[in-house]
């Protein structure tokens, strides 16, 4: 282990586990690993030669980096439908993958998730960052999305059905360097597939959950439908994106005993805000310089409905005390990399409190992908992945806009000109 | 006046690229990624823009062309250490090399860059994934995969074809997928099995591939290092001859006065690879100094050095004759990183040539060389505001281009070490 040592003194330390922070508090760092967390004067301090302090001045926060637990990364997030976008070669998509990486990165998020790449181009990613060829975040990787045969994200490439080809394709997943199994349980923004509709049967992704399980993985489900969110249940999933509550009808319909449901297994749910919420505000942005037509006006107000049906229906789970992790699902449709801090402002829009949405963005978020044990927290063990924040973002959760320092492994990351 | 980005450069020593020997007290104007005037700052007022960066140059440093490197591989790491074999059979690791490489490369000062053989389409993803705005990288020139007779020079990463009627269809192929000019194998080189004294191509099959490039308005280049390969490159017409050793089927060096004097008189441009060859005999000298060689390290040093002082000899002696020499890396091969064109410049110095000279071989000459010269390669009006600023003089010590203060990309200012930039508002 290295013998470099750092030691960050700050007013105030968040330490991502717990919403009340430490102040003043001191960070003792090893290497690229925490060795100690405290209050400043009760707090054991490395001494000699080798030891840079760091002083953070007043004012400002300590953090754990950000962890996204839903992104995206061979995708641009800025419209081009996948359509389109698909037909680029592996190529360029890792190419994107590596800009994206290093966007989120930049923006504070130290842990990106990739819940949905093409063949094997976020494993090349991280390759590519282990031999050095880029400085990337971390990354906890599906490789692939399973999905049934013409399922949501079928171009993916993780196309199985049954039982045992899903868990086969899981284990292959595996072999090939996955952290999690993601599982597409219904439709979603694919052509051909339906948000309302559940693809798989119980069966179907209980072998997928088993084999990420029986691992030692998490398993993720993108799950829109009602009955999508029971089947999951059943399965024994840990995470799920989206949790819409879309009946067999196509309505939005909040179902008390299947949150109830949520509530009771510890399931986290990653309600994935703004990539919805995105598109009213492009609308709105647009109707306050022009006259919409009639179709747009007409988009604008089912969307604005819809979006405040969901919006509604989180702070529901919420109140039901189901626990939220952040996720950004960046990448996809208009949301673009660099940006998890507005997914964490629609959080606290629907009710957290600001210093919950840090918890659903850091230590939570660590452990719902089974990496908690070496991020997501400032504690003696952990990396010292960590930001230095302008502000208070357990009080006002846009300070996390004004980012002074990223902490990767107890390494500055360069930011350029 | 329109409303794009202006940036004004004030600096007290450039080197335009034209002319070899440093100017005084200029003003560069640059908008929307070009310059539109150079001149004295008393005759060029600020553009009347809302937000005109100004740039002073201090007297110490000094402003010159982003530099030109005629010859890489970017998907090589010029480490001397193989990547893990599943890394190397992943041509997404070799796609992520080549932009780190490029990226190197444009931060220590080389805005333009050619490729000169890179295997599958990887060359082309590069150059297509800079349009797309993914990547930021020097201007790109590449040859894509090179043409190759079977089992030659570079057959793992290149084109195999043979007979005129082959290597006709392989530099279409080579257009096809995007190449910016014909890049053949006219001998062997360092690829097992092959032998740098050895043509590999005979003349006719050489010139099937230069009249395609020159037919398709491109150039042709050949990787040469025998004389009688420098013969039949002659014969054919080639464009630009890299390495230009003079090699003798027995595979000693011997310098041939009448072949050198043949190329002097022909268009043709030579890139003559210094420290691709000097970097290996350096790592042994170092490892010579440090520990005990083995017999057979001891014998490579031995070879080596009389190899590279006979390379140096008949590079000097090119440049006494006037062959038109143009500066270029073949960083990635061997040990050769990026981010060093510095050393092959002061290898070029080493060999005679003034540093005026070796700034213009990377610079104008090697634009001319490219046919890229009325884009870059010099500072006038109309070119590409692809510029550098380095502490010191580089014309007195061409090493001075080390010291890297800013680094200007088509008017984006990617480097700034120097802290140069001022706002003005005008208006």
């Amino acid at each position: 282990m290295s013998s470099r040592w750092t030691v960050i003194t700050a007013d105030r330390l968040v330490i991502g586990t717990e919403t009340e922070p430490i102040e003043p508090g001191v960070i003792v760092i090893q290497g690229d690993e925490i060795q100690a967390v405290g209050k400043q004067g009760e707090t054991e301090l490395p001494a000699g030669p080798s030891v840079e302090t760091i002083e953070i001045g007043p004012g400002k926060t300590v953090q754990p980096g950000l962890v996204d637990v839903h992104t995206h990364l061979v995708m641009p997030g800025d419209g081009t439908p996948y359509q389109t976008f698909m037909q680029h070669d592996d190529a360029i998509l890792l190419l994107q993958a590596a800009k994206n990486a290093r966007t989120h990165l930049l923006s504070g998020v130290t842990t990106v998730t990739d819940t949905g790449a093409r063949g094997g181009v976020t494993f090349t990613l991280r390759e590519a960052i282990k031999l050095g060829l880029i400085e990337g975040p971390r990354l906890v990787l599906c490789g692939r999305p399973i999905t049934r045969t013409g399922g949501h994200c079928w171009f993916l490439g993780a196309e199985a059905d049954g039982s045992d080809e899903i868990s086969r394709t899981a284990r292959e997943l595996l072999k090939e360097g996955a952290d999690i199994i993601k599982v597409m349980a219904t439709g979603g923004g694919t052509a051909g597939t339906y948000p309302y509709r559940p693809s798989l049967r119980t069966d179907e992704l209980a072998a997928a959950a088993d084999e990420a399980h029986a691992n030692g993985k998490k398993a993720i489900a993108h799950v829109s439908a009602t009955e999508g969110i029971r089947r999951v249940l059943d399965a024994r999933f840990d995470v799920i994106f989206h949790s819409h509550f879309y009946e067999a009808d196509g309505k939005l319909s909040f179902q008390e005993d299947v949150a109830r449901r949520v509530a009771d297994a510890g399931v986290q749910v990653n309600p994935t805000l703004y990539v919805n919420g995105v598109y009213v505000d492009l609308l709105q942005q647009k109707a306050a310089h022009e006259v919409l037509d009639a179709q747009e006006q007409a988009i604008l107000e089912a969307r604005t409905k819809r979006y405040g049906g969901q919006l509604e229906n989180v702070g529901k789970l919420v109140e039901r005390g189901v626990k939220l992790v952040a996720g950004s699902d960046a990448g996809w449709g208009r949301y673009p990399f660099g940006d998890l801090v507005t997914e964490l402002q629609e959080m606290v829009r629907i009710g957290m409190p600001a210093a919950e949405a840090v918890v659903a963005a850091t230590g939570r978020a660590a452990d719902a992908l089974g990496v908690g044990h070496l991020v997501g927290s400032l504690s003696p063990g952990k990396k010292a992945d960590l930001l230095v924040v302008d502000g208070d973002p357990t009080k006002d959760i846009a300070a996390l806009r004004r980012i002074d320092r990223i902490m990767l492994g107890g390494q500055t990351v360069e930011r350029g000109c | 006046m329109p409303g794009g980005v202006w940036t004004v450069i004030d600096a007290d020593r450039i080197v335009d690229g034209i002319s070899p020997n440093a100017r005084t007290t200029l003003r560069i104007v640059i908008e929307a990624g070009i310059i539109r005037s150079i001149g004295s700052p008393a005759g060029i007022e600020l553009p009347a823009a809302p937000d005109v960066r100004l740039l002073q140059i201090p007297a110490t440093s000094t402003l010159l062309p982003g530099l030109i490197d005629t010859h890489t591989h970017l998907t090589m790491n010029g480490s001397g250490i193989p990547r893990p074999p599943a890394a190397e059979a992943n041509d997404g690791i070799l796609l992520m090399q080549a932009v780190a490489s490029g990226r190197k490369h444009l931060l220590s000062g080389v805005t333009t860059v050619v490729d000169a053989g890179a295997r599958g389409s990887l060359a082309f993803n590069l150059v297509e994934a800079v349009r797309l705005g993914l990547v930021q990288a020097p201007q790109l020139i590449v040859a894509g995969r090179p043409i190759t007779r079977t089992g030659g020079h570079a057959w793992h990463m290149g084109e195999e074809a043979d007979g005129p009627e082959g290597i006709r269809r392989a530099a279409r192929q080579m257009l096809k997928d995007g190449a910016d000019f014909i890049k053949i194998m006219a001998t062997g080189g360092g690829t097992p099995g092959t032998y740098p004294h050895r043509p590999s191509y005979r003349t006719e099959e050489l010139r099937a591939a230069v009249e395609e490039a020159h037919e398709n308005g491109k150039l042709a280049v050949a990787h040469c290092s025998a004389t009688e390969g420098h013969r039949r490159c002659l014969e054919a017409g080639i464009d630009i001859l890299y390495h230009g050793h003079f090699y003798e089927p027995d595979a000693s060096l011997r310098f041939d006065e009448e072949v050198a004097r043949r190329l002097a008189d022909s268009p043709t441009y030579v890139n003559p690879t210094l420290w691709v060859n000097g970097g290996r005999l350096h790592a042994l000298q170092v490892k010579a100094a440090t520990e005990k060689l083995s017999d057979d390290e001891a014998w490579m040093l031995k070879q080596r050095t009389a190899r590279y002082a006979g390379q140096r000899e008949n590079v000097g002696r090119l440049a006494q004759m006037g062959v038109k020499l143009i500066a270029g890396t073949d960083a990635g091969f061997a040990l050769y990183p990026f981010g060093d064109i510095v050393t092959e410049l002061e290898e070029m110095v080493v060999c005679g040539m003034p540093a005026t000279d070796a700034l213009l071989a990377a610079t104008r000459i090697a634009a001319e060389a490219l046919r890229i010269n009325n884009q870059v390669g010099s500072l006038a009006p109309g070119m590409n505001a692809d510029l550098i600023v380095v502490d010191g003089d580089p014309t007195r010590d061409v090493g001075a281009l080390r010291n890297v203060q800013a680094v200007v990309l088509g008017g984006e200012i990617v480097r700034n070490d120097g802290g140069f930039i001022a706002t003005v508002n005008n208006v």
